[in-house]
């Protein structure tokens, strides 16, 4: 699936793609996507394994080395743009709603 | 002090995610921790009782990522059972849930519905050889004279085994429908009742499969001792025997024909001439005769010697709807063989429940039908096959036993 088809993120990808800004390890993301999230998010291992699985094959982020034991992963080319793409509607979204509940204010 | 452990059946289906967590995690609470996990088998260790959670994962196998993921916030991996992954934390604040997203949750028990979609493919392959177009022609006739209890056993299992298959299905697609709409899995569910039934049902299944297994090969083994074709017996038989019919027909020298023996050093008996008896269930009294002779100085039209055969077989039903299934069955059948006609035609005959006749030169086919006795006859011969009838007709019906 192409980033532009690409339907809206769910919270967790939208995280753990801001986290892999900077290549991380998987087990060091759990804590990245709290830091980022101001401790907002606390994302379960569960939920970060598979969507750094489905992400792998939707080819947004790939394992940069490989030492046996750990791997880390980065953004591809792909991943930087659903992740500008979903940064674009997101904004659009707040302030679509910012602007309608101003008016009614 | 040694470790006190404690082994149980594990009773619950890979796809009863929540009824495992929330065993699991009342076992934890009376003391006993699961120390490891087996196809079957759930190994408890006892400790103090405490407030444990358990998580069931859905995964292929056991990857090292995954389980020093979970490891990493707080998760111990404890074993895998099938495609279940088995993993445990305390009940404390600071360890997140394993999946705090539900929907991100919902792709990973597709695995399950693939499982059980596999383990519904056998029955469906089993539905199409047994009554799809390849099909043998004859199944109807076949199973009624040769299900038994070990079949109608068999065919409970496998019966169990796709309804559970089945539920599975159904309860896994219940369970992704309700993660994709943001509802977690439940730890509490309630689970004993199914919990005292499974561990009453699988031990008694288990033994079921295991009695099962055994008497088919006992029943192969004691297939292969048993003759093949046992010499016919000096008794009166509930059949015509055919030296009857030469005599009637005047002949004054016969003698049993012995060229079935040629095939003597693969099969025990005479396969031209001999007498089995056997009974299911629904055909508990079930008789086959075939007798060849040969008649010296009388050519057939075909061969020097005149070699009359008869086979004769005799069915009891339990009761004479069944008798007549299988009459129509018999009289109807399809595949043919060199002692088989088929396309039985109805015919009268006073006296009969039915009778259906098939005559092809000196080929001759009947089916007699009276009360819950079937007598199938195949004759080729010259004399005549109205004589047979008749003779036949008198030994209906025939009590002793």
């Amino acid at each position: 699936m192409g980033s532009a088809d690409r339907g809206p993120m769910t919270e967790a990808m939208y995280y753990v793609l801001l986290a892999l800004l900077e290549p991380q390890h998987g087990y060091a993301l759990l804590s990245a996507v709290s830091d980022i999230s101001g401790g907002r998010l606390a994302m379960g291992p569960g939920t970060l394994y598979g969507v750094l699985t489905r992400m792998q094959k939707e080819k947004l982020i790939v394992l940069e080395e490989d030492d046996g034991r750990r791997k880390a992963y980065r953004l591809t080319d792909a991943g930087r743009v659903a992740l500008q793409l979903e940064l674009e509607r997101l904004q659009a979204m707040v302030s679509d709603g910012a602007r309608l509940l101003r008016e009614e204010c | 002090m040694k470790d006190r452990v404690r082994r149980l059946l594990w009773p619950f289906q890979d796809w009863e995610l929540e009824q495992q967590q929330a065993w699991l995690a009342d076992m934890a609470k009376q003391g006993w921790h699961l120390r490891s996990t087996g196809p079957g088998l759930a190994s408890f260790r006892k400790g103090e009782q405490a407030n444990v959670r358990y998580r069931c994962e859905i995964a292929p196998d056991a990857n090292q990522e995954q389980i020093e993921l979970f490891q990493a916030a707080g998760w111990e991996y404890v074993g895998r059972r099938n495609c279940v992954l088995v993993f445990r934390a305390p009940v404390d604040e600071q360890i997140p849930e394993i999946h705090t997203d539900s929907r991100e949750q919902a792709p990973t028990l597709r695995l399950l519905v693939r499982n059980l979609l596999v383990s519904l493919l056998p029955f469906l392959v089993l539905t199409v050889i047994v009554l799809g177009p390849g099909s043998s022609p004859d199944f109807v006739e076949q199973q009624l004279l040769e299900a038994n209890w070990l079949d109608l056993l068999s065919l409970s299992f496998l019966l169990y085994v796709f309804v559970i298959s089945l539920r599975g299905l159904f309860h896994t697609a219940g369970l992704i429908r309700k993660l994709k709409r943001g509802r977690s899995l439940e730890n509490n569910v309630p689970y004993r009742t199914v919990l005292r039934r499974r561990q009453l049902v699988v031990p008694v299944m288990l033994l079921m499969a295991v009695a099962l297994i055994a008497s088919h090969i006992g029943a192969r083994i004691s297939d292969a001792q048993s003759t093949n074709f046992p010499p016919i017996p000096e008794r009166e038989l509930p059949m015509v025997r055919l030296s009857q019919l030469l005599d009637q027909a005047g002949y004054t020298e016969y003698h049993r024909s012995r060229t079935g023996t040629f095939l003597a050093e693969r099969v025990k008996g005479d396969v031209f001439n001999y007498y089995r008896e056997r009974g299911n269930l629904l055909f508990p009294v079930q008789q086959k005769m075939s007798e060849k002779f040969d008649v010296p100085g009388v050519a057939a039209p075909d061969q020097p010697t005149y070699s009359p055969i008869l086979i004769t077989r005799r069915f009891e039903a339990r009761n004479p709807d069944l008798a007549r299934l299988l009459a129509e069955q018999v009289a109807s059948r399809e595949k043919a063989d060199i002692f088989r006609m088929t396309n039985l035609q109805p015919a009268e005959l006073p006296g009969v429940d039915g009778f259906w006749r098939q005559d092809e030169g000196e080929a001759h086919a009947f089916v007699l039908l009276k009360g819950n006795v079937v007598v199938d006859v195949y004759y080729n011969g010259i004399d005549p096959i109205e004589q047979l009838i008749e003779l036949q007709l008198a030994k209906l019906p025939f009590k002793q036993r």
